[in-house]
């Protein structure tokens, strides 16, 4: 299993897209912090400092992994079929959930460098513009430099689940189609649905998006336990839904072609 | 031979499943928009009026589907090596990437008349038909339904804009899942920069139709009209010329 993932993420980062994808985020990331000045109303963001950066921005994070998964796994599961190379490593004694299991584990892997790349560029970007400060702003409060960073990574750290339970989502949709472009479009298309659906307050708490954009909220800061509770619930739920799919659905699929 | 090539190049883009599922993701948006505005009280919502209550809340996925059509048209065949095939009769390059563009604005304008009839249906199956045309809950004088396809007509030229920058894309990257991911990407984050509005190509998707819905001055409609047709020319120009150097025999 180790051999694999290291295969699979041989391949994703001697890809192009992991580079380009950094690339996007240093662009949008310094595109956003040159203009912006707190209190400017074209903004919703109101802090003050680089190091209020990260922790004020996660949602940009989050709308990154809604667009890099899907083409990830895309490429990982739907291309490699296409192309017929994703039945070579299974000449050699390797089950085929084992091999789907190494695609899943290479991009949690991914999941956690490009998270922890935002939060780095984030944190450099927005301190060139705004100055580092002299406290971290977060839930109304002001707190030292330290607790801040401990509040990001945690923050970054939490949303790394939702993220994967996405991926399953995506792995799912790149087993069952057989294109990788209609993979990364149904994706999308089902994200764009679910923000939609999340405008419904009888929807939203059982929403992967609504997850994905806030599960950090019940757990740092001023945790909610139950609330905390019923969040992870609801991520397992879909990790668990689209995991069995994923892996069920790959067990038949041929791909002797 | 255009015609020939547009025609062939419409025939792949209609029988993907791409346009189907589309289609189905308009209507369960409007129906969740329904279900929004039933829940919230209706207030003067009414058949008439939901189609362009809907045209403000769809541009995300008419970008999506600009940027999966020129994915399929142009990265998809070149990664397949069916983009050599066409090249095989005496087609020039120039000519093939027009064609692909010609069937992108078609399949992009069938899905704008698409989401506009389903709105008038549901919308009417919901609301009822109404005695007026509202825009924001603001009466529009004159002819509602004329007005309506109008302002559908005018999202078109943006969205025809944003197309020409995904076949560029799509030529440009060779690869299905980038085009797609990077149009998204576009869409979502430019305005988020402090890109002169004027010359966003997004703000326009999302605010070309309400300024002719609203009787804008004539000049600032050609002007809005000369930026999203920069766009699709320069792109298609630029998407041509990378072309007619892209190696294709794969």
């Amino acid at each position: 299993m180790g051999k694999l993932i290291g295969i699979e993420l041989y391949k994703l980062f001697r890809s192009r897209k992991p580079y380009v994808f950094a690339a996007i985020m240093v662009v949008i990331l310094l595109l956003n912090f040159s203009g912006y000045s707190p209190g400017d109303p074209m903004y919703a963001w109101t802090f003050r400092n680089g190091q209020s950066a990260p922790l004020h921005t996660l949602d940009i994070l989050t709308q990154f992994m809604m667009i890099f998964i899907p083409i990830v796994l895309g490429d990982s599961v739907t291309n490699e079929h296409r192309r017929g190379t994703l039945k070579l490593p299974l000449l050699r004694p390797v089950r085929r959930s084992v091999l789907l299991g190494a695609k899943f584990a290479s991009l949690l892997v991914f999941i956690v460098l490009m998270a922890a790349f935002y939060v780095g560029a984030a944190y450099a970007i927005g301190s060139h513009f705004l100055g580092w400060g002299d406290g971290t702003e977060y839930a109304g409060r002001v707190v030292p430099a330290s607790e801040g960073i401990r509040l990001t990574l945690a923050a970054a750290g939490l949303l790394v689940l939702p993220y994967a339970a996405y991926g399953l989502f995506a792995g799912a949709v790149a087993v069952l189609v057989g294109r990788m472009s209609v993979a990364v479009i149904v994706s999308l298309v089902a994200a764009a649905i679910a923000s939609n659906l999340n405008a419904i307050e009888a929807f939203a708490p059982w929403s992967l998006v609504d997850q994905m954009v806030s599960y950090h909220e019940a757990i740092i800061a001023d945790p909610d336990p139950d609330l905390a509770l019923r969040r992870t619930g609801v991520i397992a739920l879909y990790a668990a839904v689209f995991g069995l799919i994923a892996f069920g659905v790959f067990r038949k699929k041929d791909i002797l072609h | 031979m255009l015609a020939g090539l547009v025609k062939n190049e419409c025939r792949k883009a209609f029988r993907m499943r791409k346009p189907r599922l589309f289609m189905a993701a308009a209507t369960l948006l409007q129906l969740i928009a329904v279900f929004r505005l039933l829940r919230d009280g209706a207030g003067e919502m009414n058949g008439q009026s939901f189609p362009l209550h809907m045209i403000d809340g769809q541009p995300l996925l008419m970008a999506l589907y600009a940027a999966a059509i020129a994915a399929d048209l142009a990265a998809d065949e070149y990664r397949s090596g069916a983009l050599k095939l066409a090249l095989l009769r005496p087609v020039g390059r120039g000519r093939l990437v027009l064609a692909k563009a010609a069937a992108l604005a078609l399949a992009v304008a069938a899905l704008a008349v698409f989401q506009v009839v389903a709105a008038y249906a549901v919308g009417t199956l919901a609301f009822g038909w109404g005695d007026r045309l509202l825009a924001d809950g603001v009466p529009v004088t004159g002819d509602g339904v004329a007005a309506t396809l109008k302002a559908a007509a005018a999202q078109l030229a943006p969205c025809m804009g944003f197309g020409m920058l995904a076949l560029f894309l799509a030529l440009v990257t060779g690869h299905a899942g980038m085009t797609i991911g990077l149009s998204a990407a576009l869409y979502l984050f430019l305005p988020l920069t402090r890109m002169d509005p004027r010359y966003s190509i997004v703000h326009q998707m999302n605010g070309f139709h309400l300024a002719v819905l609203h009787g804008a001055p004539i000049r600032d409609v050609l002007a809005d009209l000369g930026v999203a047709a920069a766009y699709a020319v320069l792109f298609l120009a630029a998407g041509a010329f990378y072309m007619k150097r892209k190696d294709v025999l794969l």
